[in-house]
């Protein structure tokens, strides 16, 4: 087992959250997409334990990290976020890994393994879309209204993000039975960190950065998703080197939520083929 | 739904663990301007706009699937007619029958709505505000702290600039005299009669030749290596790498040698120092080749968005860039040495030729040209050069 003591080491592990569990040798890199945090692979992530060193984390502004160590400049681009896989690979030195992203990770991922293909043996992208934009003949599903108009309910949704106008601490201590401290840290982040994140994913164009991915990929797609619809998916897989497509028959955008044991299976079966 | 709550005044729905419609209540059908049979079995999508789908499925569904409830979550609904409606919800999940279903209890909120917006709008101007002057004033500090660093910094580089320049005056130079004494001497010693040499004599005198003939070698590496000129800026233009990395190939393309080059996208640079990188490269690639093989070089390329920013903490700005991979199958070395390699003076095989410049070389022209360069190698299974240069 490596040692974790250093100052980088754990410098990155404070600074993104990172968890480790499992006995496994190969590293298996779970990355959150927009909207919530680590918490929502806990469905799938434990099914991996007994056969891999699950590595899971948050990016800054999301989950349990500190929004001060947000830089404005770093998260303009999807790249600084494929950056903080990177550096957390770098700093705990993890290589031959295997990358599983949902939703916008799938494309941070992809950057990810772009950037540094000799680091990642596997990307496994859950409901990826390369654009969600309407663009000619390329349906993205959606325009760009559509994403005004999620940032500006994003706006009224205060009591749902961290730092905003709504009352800070809620509750009053007249409803003990929720465990406060707790419930309240599910999905939770900071709503300007939330709101230049959805800019990036919604408005985002990855199309032209397909073809350049090497690692072996696998799009898994589930049904009636409305943010990555099956076209999209498809599209994905088609214009990727190496990719593979997976339909399970989960529904939504979540199915590693929704549908936790068919979502593994596909994960399962399509590392089996590793030599 | 049962009778009772027909009578209440506000919505209520039931979705499935899909989240598809299981049960919805008279008033929430009257507002959406639906008939109960219409909605049930349907995805819940069809009673969102857009954005409240994107809100839903990536924030909303997570949130409550993982805490179980959530309460005082603003949402917009869309009528049949597709009339907006802002709502404001609760959600709570329960087990029923082995699944788990979402309970959606809502009323709408028109103008509470509206008024918060505004609140919210006034909120954020104001906000904006003070975030500007913020980020001004740090900017401003920021500015003064780095011209003093810079300041600090030119000197210091004048100053070394000056060293460099009469460093290399003295190898130019004052080295070369006193080397070229040494040699002629030695070269009158060697023409003299075999016998006047104990045979001790006649081999410390071959010695002092071959040492001399090193130094001379070291010393005009070094000289080239200090001398190459600073790049004048109007020699820098758009270079078309895949002809001229195939055009460098050709000079070094053997029947034994084999070169392939794959489609290389245009970068910004000196058309001749490139060359002469490709050249170290290839030159590199050639001197350490598998004796008893074949050799096969392979150059590839990409396009990488990467930071300009090699030297600043916590500045950003991505920019393209190309990567160009120049990959060769020859002997290799211990990639402990992946760093050592670009020093100069550096050699890791003594056995063979000049002093080790042509890695220290590339990488002086590789950053000239604001980019980066790096090695991979396996012993026995080759090396991989990895440069990363501004794209056009």
């Amino acid at each position: 087992m490596t040692s974790y003591s250093t100052p980088l080491k754990k410098g990155i592990i404070n600074r993104y959250n990172v968890t480790f569990h499992g006995q496994g040798e190969q590293v298996i890199l779970f990355a959150h997409g927009f909207g919530c945090d680590q918490n929502m692979w806990r469905f799938v992530a434990p099914a991996f334990e007994r056969d891999y060193r699950v590595v899971m984390f948050d990016y800054i502004g999301h989950g349990r990290t500190n929004p001060e160590h947000y830089n404005r400049e770093r998260y303009a681009s999807l790249q600084g976020y494929a950056q903080d896989v990177l550096d957390i690979c770098h700093a705990l030195e993890l290589d031959n890994v295997i990358l599983v992203g949902h939703s916008v990770s799938s494309m941070i991922g992809a950057l990810a393994c772009i950037q540094e293909p000799d680091r990642f043996a596997r990307l496994i992208m859950l409901g990826p879309s390369a654009c969600y934009i309407n663009d000619g003949t390329y349906f993205g599903g959606f325009e760009r209204q559509d994403i005004e108009s999620l940032l500006e309910m994003m706006d009224g949704n205060f009591s749902g993000w961290a730092n905003s106008l709504g009352p800070t601490t809620m509750g009053n201590g007249d409803r003990p039975e929720l465990g406060q401290e707790l419930t309240a840290s599910f999905c939770k982040t900071n709503l300007d960190v939330a709101q230049q994140f959805a800019r990036l994913t919604f408005y985002g164009d990855n199309r032209s950065d397909l073809p350049k991915l090497r690692t072996p990929s696998l799009v898994i797609q589930s049904l009636e998703d409305v943010i990555a619809p099956l076209e999209v998916g498809k599209y994905v897989a088609k214009n990727t080197p190496n990719s593979s497509f997976r339909m399970i028959s989960a529904t939504g955008h979540c199915p590693h939520m929704s549908a936790p044991t068919e979502t593994v299976a596909a994960i399962r079966e399509y590392l089996s083929h590793i030599n | 739904m049962p009778d009772s709550t027909s009578h209440f005044p506000g919505g209520m729905l039931v979705l499935d663990a899909e989240s598809r419609i299981a049960a919805v209540n008279s008033y929430a059908c009257d507002l959406l301007g639906y008939d109960e049979g219409d909605l049930l079995g349907k995805q819940v999508n069809v009673l969102l706009t857009m954005a409240s789908q994107i809100y839903f499925q990536t924030h909303l569904y997570p949130l409550i699937t993982l805490q179980k409830a959530a309460s005082e979550l603003y949402l917009t609904l869309q009528t049949r007619e597709r009339i907006w409606i802002p709502v404001l919800l609760n959600a709570a999940i329960h087990d029923q029958d082995g699944e788990g279903k979402t309970y959606y209890a809502f009323i709408p909120v028109y103008q509470r709505r509206q008024f918060e917006q505004q609140l919210i709008n006034a909120k954020k101007s104001a906000e904006d505000a003070l975030l500007r002057n913020d980020e001004l004033r740090t900017l401003q500090q920021e500015l003064q702290s780095h011209q003093a660093d810079l300041d600090r910094q030119i000197g210091r580089l004048r100053q070394r600039n000056d060293e460099l320049e009469q460093f290399s005056k003295i190898i130019s130079h004052d080295l070369q005299e006193p080397l070229r004494k040494i040699n002629l001497f030695t070269g009158l010693l060697t023409r003299e009669e075999h016998t006047a040499f104990t045979s001790m004599g006649r081999y410390a005198l071959d010695g002092v030749a071959r040492s001399s003939a090193r130094l001379r070698a070291l010393i005009t590496d070094l000289e080239l290596f200090f001398s190459q000129a600073v790049r004048s800026p109007d020699k820098v233009g758009r270079v078309d790498t895949q002809a001229l990395v195939r055009a460098v190939a050709e000079e070094y393309s053997a029947p034994d040698n084999v070169f392939q080059v794959a489609k290389l996208p245009t970068v910004r640079g000196d058309q001749e120092e490139l060359a002469r990188l490709f050249r170290h490269l290839f030159d590199n690639a050639v001197k350490f080749r598998q004796p008893d093989r074949k050799l096969t070089v392979q150059i590839t390329g990409t396009v990488l968005s990467v930071n300009s920013f090699q030297h600043l903490p916590n500045k950003y700005s991505y920019n393209d860039y190309i990567r160009i991979v120049v990959a060769d199958d020859g002997i290799g070395f211990d990639n402990r040495h992946r760093e050592d390699v670009f020093r100069i003076m550096e050699k890791l095989d003594t056995r063979s030729p000049g002093i080790g410049l042509g890695l220290a070389l590339s990488k002086k022209i590789v950053e000239k040209h604001d980019g980066q360069i790096s090695a991979n190698s396996e012993l026995g299974r080759g090396t991989q050069i990895t440069i990363l240069l501004p794209a056009a």
